[in-house]
């Protein structure tokens, strides 16, 4: 079992999770109207964490200035968290899961880089930092995959611990509302400019928000709370459909919260309330009442809380689910602020009035650009078993790719040398060329994509993968050192200057790494478990470790894993994948294992 | 009202990375999404962008689109219409 220990949260309406949901308990927003010129010409709702309130209380916790805004969230919400247990952040069997989509994206800005050198930029930079802070004995764990991160960060916690990787997980979520974002989701016309309205008739956009939540997941029971909620079922799936709009059919989102009811043992007449993702962006709200019908949830109350602090992003997953664990504490389904005439063709359980009920087991949902979907289930019942082979399965390396610099390979061999290699743009180009494909997609999409693109779709051809699998049962998960932060300085560009301001949202739309994993999704129709994990470094041990996890969950028969990174370390660019199947006659040269996964990435 | 479309197809090719796609390969009659050259939800935010970047047309409801750029020639008659 994994218990939740203690939590924390930090958001416009407070520093800690009480503060947080005793205004939400009483109905209280924390969004406000921003009319700030320097950041967004637009005037817009947003819920900001006051900078004078957050100094003050920072100044309690360490008196080094040289925190980023970013950092200090994180810090200040594990902080918390950490006072409330007895667990141990510099115990080894303690991991540390970092979830953030941008974390120190501000530094962008010139000002900010006198200050700080530029790989603070670095997801992995930024994580070291806060892990040095604690004394963290372990490389932190970092997940970047959109507005799925938070949620997807508990589910892999829940995985490393049932597996016995780690006794306990302190897995935070944390994300900062800059001028980047904030533009790059007006470009969408995605957001509101008053207060967002959950699933209401009258919902206009999302209103984006900032913050960190905490919660400290562990296998022992004497440091669970006294109510002894648990983390018991989590699914992870891919739309396969569009890179920023949700699924026309909610059937992905519905199979996710399936896999994690069925792993929890429980069916739809065991769950007593949904915490849904609820942006109120028109498609959003639409597909995930289609998910919740299609998984025959349609009579349970719905619970939707962004209109109280806002789409905190990475932070969301965790936050919501920290929401939800109160709500089973207090048998409480909070009101949903903005909801007052029904605004999505289901029909759903939602009621604007907050509902007192016997809760004892939540369903949490989250979708993301990408094609992005998790649920997450949360418990206080106690007849829950791990579902784990303890065999390990016998996994395969059937095919690899790598491509770098100018040329790309096959299992070792050469299949392609660009001759008068100049840039990346003509490389990529002329390899697309060379693989006779006709897909003018490919011209949209950054360099990030484009190579992990290039690199599928030479990994998965003759391998006969359609016939073999199901969409749900292939999974891609791939490490990456550099986010994206190739397209993120080219989004920049676009709102650099006030005089030649124009946010471009085809560029914005890849300033997220785990995009790249919705393309190739889309480009092949793969619609099982997909993650992105940030590392300075190819982290051979972990890949192997977290897709042996999923092959002895069942959560799949085949898997795309690898590295894929742009401009990292050096100017370079690199894909290298593996396609992992399971065999009962394996040669030893291509077992799946840690040491030819390092022979074949440094070949 | 010729070059206008002209220019309008050379920068939606810019704009929208129809790369290996040339002014005179697109009908300026045809339908712009869907059929015609596929284009999606992304593509139409581009299109709002492109309108106030080379035209100054600032478009507020993002819904005006569907009609506006139905085609090319529809878009080029609106820019016409709003000088």
């Amino acid at each position: 079992m994994v218990y939740i220990s203690s939590t924390n949260i930090v958001t416009s309406l407070g520093f800690t999770t009480t503060e947080n949901i005793e205004k939400i308990s009483q109905g209280i927003s924390g969004i406000t109207i921003l009319d700030d010129k320097k950041m967004v010409p637009e005037t817009v709702a947003v819920s900001i964490v006051n900078n004078e309130l957050l100094e003050q209380r920072f100044v309690e916790i360490s008196n080094n200035t040289n925190f980023t805004r970013f950092e200090k969230f994180v810090i200040l919400s594990v902080s918390d968290a950490l006072k409330q247990t007895k667990i141990d952040i510099r115990d080894s069997r303690t991991i540390l899961i970092i979830s953030t989509t941008k974390g120190n994206i501000d530094l962008l800005d010139d000002k900010m880089k006198e200050k700080y050198h530029e790989n603070r930029l670095h997801l992995w930079k930024s994580a070291q930092i806060t892990a040095d802070f604690f004394m963290h004995p372990n490389r932190p764990l970092i997940i970047s995959n959109a507005c799925i991160s938070g949620g997807l960060a508990l589910i892999t916690a829940k995985r490393l611990i049932d597996s016995g990787m780690y006794d306990n997980a302190v897995v935070v979520g944390a994300d900062i509302l800059s001028e980047f974002t904030l533009s790059g989701f007006i470009a969408f016309k995605a957001v509101s400019s008053q207060a967002c309205r959950p699933f209401d008739a009258a919902r206009d956009g999302m209103t984006p928000g900032e913050g960190a939540g905490t919660l400290i997941l562990t296998k022992f029971e004497q440091f669970s709370t006294v109510e002894k909620i648990a983390l018991i079922g989590g699914g992870n799936s891919n739309d396969a459909n569009h890179i920023s709009g949700p699924s026309r059919t909610g059937a992905e989102l519905s199979w996710a919260i399936n896999i994690a009811m069925n792993e929890a043992g429980m069916t739809p007449a065991n769950i007593d309330m949904i915490s849904a993702h609820g942006t109120a962006t028109l498609f959003n709200d639409e597909s995930e009442g289609k998910a919740i019908c299609l998984s025959n949830l349609e009579t349970v109350p719905v619970s939707a809380i962004k209109s109280y602090i806002g789409h905190t992003f990475a932070a969301a997953g965790i936050i919501e689910t920290i929401v939800a664990f109160e709500s089973i504490k207090r048998n409480e389904v909070y009101t949903n602020l903005g909801y007052e005439n029904h605004g999505i063709p289901n029909n759903i359980n939602i009621r604007k009035e907050k509902r007192l009920i016997p809760l004892k087991t939540v369903v949490k949902t989250a979708s993301g650009f990408g094609g992005v979907n998790a649920a997450l289930i949360l418990s206080k019942s106690q007849e829950y078993k791990e579902k784990f082979e303890i065999h390990k399965p016998k996994l395969n390396i059937t095919k690899n790719v790598i491509i770098r610099a100018s040329h790309a390979s096959v299992n070792g061999k050469n299949i392609f040398l660009h001759d008068n290699y100049s840039d990346f743009a003509d490389f990529s180009k002329s390899l697309y060329k060379y693989l006779n494909i006709s897909y003018p997609k490919f011209y949209k999409m950054d360099n990030l994509s484009k190579i992990a693109f290039l690199a599928s779709e030479i990994l998965l051809n003759e391998t006969n993968f359609k016939q073999k699998y199901n969409p749900e049962d292939i999974a891609i998960i791939l490490s990456n050192g550099s986010s994206s932060s190739d397209t993120d300085a080219k989004y920049f560009e676009t709102i650099k200057n006030r005089a030649d301001y124009f946010p471009a949202p085809s560029v914005f739309v890849y300033t997220l790494a785990n995009v790249m994993v919705g393309e190739i999704s889309i480009r092949h129709g793969i619609k099982g478990e997909n993650c992105v994990f940030i590392s300075e470094k190819f982290d051979p041990e972990f890949l192997k470790n977290y897709t042996e996890i999923l092959f002895r969950m069942g959560r799949a028969k085949a898997a795309i894993i690898g590295r894929v990174d742009y401009d990292y370390p050096h100017a370079g660019h690199e894909a290298v994948l593996y396609f992992i199947e399971k065999l009962e006659n394996i040669d030893e040269k291509t077992i799946f294992d840690t040491q030819n996964l390092k022979s074949i990435y440094f070949n | 009202m010729e070059d206008l479309i002209h220019n309008l197809k050379k920068q939606i090719i810019e704009a929208l990375n129809l790369e290996d796609m040339k002014p005179e390969d697109i009908d300026a009659e045809a339908p712009l999404f869907n059929e015609g050259l596929g284009l999606d939800s992304i593509d139409a935010l581009e299109l709002i962008v492109l309108m106030e970047k080379h035209y100054g047309i600032k478009m507020e409801n993002p819904n005006d689109g569907k009609k506006l750029f139905y085609s090319i020639k529809t878009m080029a008659e609106y820019i016409n219409s709003k000088k």
